[in-house]
């Protein structure tokens, strides 16, 4: 009869000793085994006191409220993913869409336009440059939530087949509209945002361009890129203030922008 | 009758999202209460359940109807709320145990000088619990939480986490022992007051 360690115990304690029986004879022959036991089964036992968080009746709709939303089926061209934008300032942001491809391009490397020229553009100039400043904070606030989740996504799953090519694809959207966003940016002299944004960039482009069956070398390599730059938590950072330049009251509309 | 699980899950499959919120207020409750145990704090518990209910809706696909949706579901969770774990344990390594020094000594609790009532005692050791849990690795924890609080085995276990036997055994003797270190002086102070 061999002697019981402290792990034949635990075992035993869960019922997955392979022999009880044998057990059960050790402990009613040994007193000093039984205290051994004895000490292990208060020590389990009062893991039990733990007592778990209660959750309101209404949690399971608590739940779906949350999760609802991320159900629906992701837009994975680059024109309607600006659709499924939040518009939180209206219509400001058709006019950004607009700006940012024509405006910000078009109206500063040609500050006059001659006559004829495209609707956008006139737009383009309607607005203040306190006022392209604001939308283009707030879309790109916006770009950089899409584009965390995304990193989220593939940074706490194992995507694959259809899952990873919907990734895939949503990863070439957020490219090209991060292309356009930092050339703005650059043109209106943030060039902290424009920096930012192309740090951004290569993991996109990588994430855009992953095999269709990576290897788990590669998605580990890609998910330690996300967490080493620590480019999760730069962005949370980064979208947060845009988002409060964004809403900036238009009483301070010269303010000087920090990003 | 209670409509079963399949027949959401047939319904969800098909595209009727009020058929799988009919599983999420099933089954949400009992996947907080497993997560909450792995993780250890509320709001990580919350992303764990609301990752396993985004996972589970995208792979529906391939869920083979022969299984339970429950268990299968449960396999999700522990996965999600591990993951999340291991991240935490990556970014904020000094949250590994206080307990984990060389030879294990000394006094692991901050040393409450607590009333002699009850209910003080049992939240003492409540505390001591949750201090002991917050000890355990990722892995030591979702391993300990799945024997314990939900009976499984540990094979069952090896199985949910991808692991050989070998390494599931350890990890649960593991977190036993460690939790041995953090409550056993406790409750030997506890049954030697009056």
């Amino acid at each position: 009869m061999k002697n019981l360690t402290d792990d034949d115990l635990i075992l035993f304690f869960y019922g997955e000793n392979e022999n009880p029986g044998e057990i059960r004879e050790q402990l009613a022959a040994s007193p000093e085994l039984q205290a051994r036991f004895e000490a292990l089964r208060r020590v389990l036992s009062a893991v039990d006191s733990l007592l778990v968080p209660e959750r309101p009746p209404s949690y399971g709709a608590q739940v779906w409220a949350r999760l609802q939303p991320r159900l629906a089926p992701e837009r994975r061209s680059w024109w309607p993913s600006f659709a499924g934008l939040n518009w939180a300032w209206g219509g400001l942001a058709a006019a950004a869409l607009l700006l940012l491809a024509a405006g910000f391009l078009a109206g500063r490397l040609w500050p006059r336009q001659p006559a004829g020229e495209g609707e956008e553009v006139q737009m383009a100039s309607a607005l203040s440059p306190a006022a392209r400043e604001r939308i283009l904070s707030g879309t790109v606030a916006t770009h950089l939530e899409r584009s965390e989740r995304l990193l989220v996504e593939v940074a706490n799953s194992e995507p694959a087949g259809a899952e990873l090519a919907a990734e895939r694809a949503w990863a070439q959207d957020l490219l090209l509209a991060n292309r356009i966003y930092r050339q703005s940016a650059r043109q209106t002299g943030r060039s902290r945002l424009a920096a930012f944004l192309d740090e951004l960039e290569p993991i996109l482009l990588e994430l855009a361009h992953t095999p269709a069956e990576p290897s788990a070398g590669e998605m580990d390599e890609l998910r330690r890129r996300i967490d080493d730059n620590s480019l999760l938590f730069k962005m949370r950072v980064v979208s947060g203030r845009l988002e409060r330049q964004a809403t900036r009251s238009h009483s301070d509309p010269n303010k000087k922008l920090t990003l | 009758m209670e409509t079963d699980d399949a027949t959401f899950v047939q319904r969800a499959r098909a595209g009727d999202q009020d058929a799988f919120r009919e599983l999420v207020e099933r089954h949400g409750e009992r996947l907080f209460r497993l997560a909450w145990r792995i993780t250890g704090d509320e709001r990580s518990a919350e992303d764990a359940v609301q990752e396993a209910f985004l996972r589970a809706y995208r792979s529906l696909d391939r869920f083979d109807d022969r299984s339970q949706f429950g268990t299968w579901l449960h396999r999700i969770a522990v996965n999600a709320a591990l993951e999340i774990m291991r991240k935490q344990e990556k970014h904020r390594p000094h949250l590994e145990s206080p307990l984990d020094g060389p030879d294990g000594a000394g006094d692991p609790l901050p040393s409450p000088d607590p009333g002699p009532d009850r209910i003080a005692l049992s939240q003492e050791v409540e505390r001591a619990v949750r201090s002991g849990l917050a000890g355990l690795s990722a892995l030591e924890r979702t391993a300990f939480v799945l024997r314990h609080f939900e009976g499984r085995s540990i094979a069952e276990i090896c199985r949910e986490l991808g692991l050989g036997q070998s390494a599931g055994k350890q990890a649960v003797f593991r977190a036993v022992k460690k939790l041995r270190r953090v409550l056993e002086p406790l409750l030997v102070r506890q049954e030697a007051r009056p």
